[in-house]
């Protein structure tokens, strides 16, 4: 065929096109999980993850360091403020609340480090939201700031107003709102900018908050279990088929196949009776012991490939007086290797993915699998705190696709063959 | 061991090899033919798990053809396998062609096309529950400028139990919680690319040779060489569709909340089953549209079938 420069051009954008399609929620998974929770949440969405940066001083006695920030809120109005200090070397600089009046009171902690007295002083009330003023009460601080009404500009909006920035937290319901350990300070609005910084602390929040890791070696083990099972029942199935002369073999053979095609649906209720009768419900059984007894599809599979072997070796083996069991664990099993990789990996993804069954037969959360674990957080977080919901979907969907990209031959050809033979 | 056999008997007689079969025979029995016949059984029953079935005779399926909800659930799930499943074998085989270009980095294509299929159902479909969202979801994102343009609003996706069009009193596109569900599960087409990719692999050069010598263009070259070569791989991938198509129960079930909303939008025959038996304790009348879903695809399958029959080549019979 002729194939002109354009049109090899117009292919590769097609192409790119498509693949950018495939591509582009992956993409947009993480960089949501990158993102602070209330640049999620806004319309239309950043493309880049942005975090609120600005300068504050993590503890006490240390240089302000530029970190992410949430801005709890703007002052707007005149009240008064605890502006932080364990000491009283740590009086605010020249310049840095330019604009409140600061007290220094020296003699307001205790040696217990509670209070000496009364906080709501005279000018101005406390005017504070519950959680930063209970904050603030747990905080030995001594240093006290009036803000006055704010200055306005020509229009009458107040001009680069004070706000309260607190370090920034993945999850804050984690730690909680009275946390004296939340470095916060007092800035001006203009001080406080967004710029595009990955937020990588979200992950171990998130795993943390979803209890990821026992969910994790749950799942692992499940498809584990089953893989092995699977792989070496179906196996013997798939030679017993190949091989084997007995009476009946063509009408087992062509029920294995019929059963590819019952739903779940239709199994499910017995099944479930079944498990429960066996006292199995709430338990990892009900998810890998049927593996033990083989699958239909791989057995379809192995079948397939046993049958492609060289036949004169089989024979050879058998004339040298080996049983069928060595026929199998010393001629067979060696020459199929790829077709068992790829029936263990097969059965490794359905069974990592695998949603209904796990929330038919598993009651208890320390036995969740990742995909029960996962749905839950989800719906249990009302879908707010996507950030986190993404970061999780993204460590959910990490070694499949590494195991993937380290067999990406035996998974290609597999997939390739299963609808080659079919 | 000296089995005795002359050499020529070996090759063909291998009787004991049915014990190699037997666990998965037992396997069979246990995991799915029991199961299967059970639930026929139970189909004529009132059960629930806590109390022992008593005979129904055929009540559960005059109630179901009674059951609005039942109605609703079917039609959606027809609903559903058309818009998954034809644009799904198109975009698929589509896609198989763009790979099958010869440029430059194939491979990572390929690999981009296939990994969707990898991210677990829960995880993507939290995702696309994400990509969805109204207001800050990458997909208005895209469409907003283009609907605002119009000076139409986007759509609201999942929180819209309609269909697709434009609602001229609203000003609005419409594109509802179904077609959603069934543009999420076009994201996992790679995997059907990737068999169709295999397939026009192997058709013979010979064949392109002589379709050139005819002067065929590029289309007569998909119709006449591509088409019939891959036709089997399509009635595979068809049927493989139909099976999987109609027990899709996980996204709408996350998806919705466990609710298959909106206003039963997405309320697909698996979650009228898994709902009546586990939510509502009626074991009996879920085994009885169990039964009629499975009726379903077999039917579908057998005419899928025949269908093909026709129309499949097969090379070298």
């Amino acid at each position: 065929m002729k194939r002109s420069p354009y049109r090899a051009i117009g292919v590769h954008v097609l192409l790119l096109l498509a693949v950018g399609a495939f591509l582009m929620p992956l993409v947009w998974m993480v960089l949501t999980s990158l993102k602070p929770k209330d640049r999620t949440l806004i319309s239309p969405p950043d493309w880049l993850p942005r975090a609120t940066m600005a300068s504050l001083k993590r503890t006490p006695d240390g240089n302000p360091e530029r970190m992410p920030v949430e801005v709890v809120r703007e002052l707007s109005e005149r009240e008064v403020l605890v502006i932080g200090g364990l000491s009283a070397k740590e009086k605010p600089g020249q310049g840095q609340y330019d604009g409140l009046r600061v007290l220094v009171k020296a003699a307001d902690v205790r040696s217990d480090g509670k209070w000496g007295e009364d906080l709501a002083p005279g000018p101005g009330t406390m005017r504070m939201k519950q959680g930063i003023e209970a904050e603030l009460h747990e905080f030995p601080c001594k240093i006290i700031a009036i803000y006055e009404a704010p200055e306005k500009d020509a229009s009458g909006a107040p001009a680069n107003p004070w706000c309260i920035i607190r370090e920034y937290v993945a999850d804050l319901r984690q730690t909680s709102s009275t946390d004296a350990s939340l470095a916060w300070d007092l800035v001006r609005k203009a001080d406080v900018q967004a710029e595009v910084r990955a937020l990588w602390q979200n992950y171990p929040a998130a795993l943390n908050k979803m209890d990821f890791w026992s969910m994790f070696l749950n799942t692992l083990w499940i498809c584990i279990l089953g893989m092995i099972g699977t792989t070496v029942v179906s196996a013997l199935a798939a030679y017993g088929f190949a091989f084997g002369t007995f009476p009946g073999k063509k009408v087992a053979f062509a029920l294995t196949l019929a059963t590819m095609m019952v739903p779940f649906s239709a199994t499910m209720v017995p099944m479930y009776k079944l498990y429960r009768e066996a006292g199995w419900i709430g338990t990892f059984k009900p998810l890998w012991v049927h593996c033990w007894f083989g699958a239909a599809f791989n057995i379809f599979l192995l079948r397939q490939f046993f049958m492609g072997l060289p036949k004169d070796l089989l024979d050879a083996a058998r004339i040298d007086g080996c049983t069928e069991l060595e026929i199998f664990w010393h001629v067979v099993i060696p020459l199929s290797r790829p077709a068992l990789a790829m029936v263990a990996l097969f059965h490794f993804l359905y069974a990592w993915k695998d949603f209904m069954a796990p929330l038919l037969f598993l009651s208890d959360k320390s036995q969740f699998t990742l995909s029960l674990g996962l749905q839950s957080f989800q719906s249990q977080q009302g879908g707010t705190p996507w950030h986190l919901v993404m970061a999780a979907a993204a460590v959910f969907s990490i070694p499949l696709i590494l195991l993937f990209l380290l067999t990406m031959k035996t998974f290609i050809k597999g997939i390739a063959t299963t609808g080659i033979k079919g | 061991m000296k089995t005795g056999y002359p050499a020529r008997m070996a090759q063909t007689s291998r009787p004991r090899a049915w014990v190699f079969v037997a666990p998965w025979l037992a396997g069979l029995v246990i995991f799915t033919l029991y199961p299967f016949a059970a639930s026929l059984y139970y189909s004529f029953t009132d059960y629930s798990v806590l109390k022992e079935p008593t005979p129904a005779g055929f009540g559960n399926y005059a109630e179901l053809m009674q059951d609005e909800i039942f109605w609703r659930a079917l039609a959606n799930s027809l609903l559903y396998a058309a818009m998954a499943l034809i644009p799904g074998v198109l975009v698929a085989l589509g896609l198989a062609r763009l790979l099958n270009a010869p440029v430059r980095g194939t491979l990572l294509y390929r690999a981009i096309v296939f990994v969707p299929h990898l991210v677990p159902t829960v995880a993507a479909t939290v995702l696309w529950m994400w990509m969805l969202n109204p207001e800050s979801g990458l997909l208005n994102a895209v469409l907003r400028p283009l609907t605002e343009f119009f000076h139409y609003k986007p759509p609201t996706f999942m929180n819209d139990s309609r269909l697709v069009g434009l609602d001229a009193k609203e000003h609005a596109v419409i594109f509802g919680a179904l077609p959603s569900l069934a543009l999420m599960s076009l994201w996992g087409c790679g995997q059907m690319a990737i068999i169709y990719l295999a397939k026009l692999q192997d058709i013979p050069q010979e064949l392109y040779e002589a379709a050139e010598l005819d002067g065929a263009g590029a289309w007569a070259v998909f119709k006449h060489v591509e088409l019939p070569q891959l036709s089997p791989i399509i009635l595979f991938n068809v049927v493989i569709g139909i099976i999987g198509v109609f027990q899709v129960f996980a996204e709408p079930y996350i998806l919705s909340n466990g609710t298959g909303g909106p206003n039963y939008a997405t309320y697909l025959l698996p979650m009228f089953i898994y709902q009546n038996a586990f939510e509502f304790q009626r074991m009996g009348y879920a085994c009885a549209a169990a039964w009629l879903l499975f009726g379903l695809i077999a039917l579908l399958t057998a005419l899928a079938y025949r269908f093909a029959q026709k129309r499949v080549y097969y090379a070298g019979g």
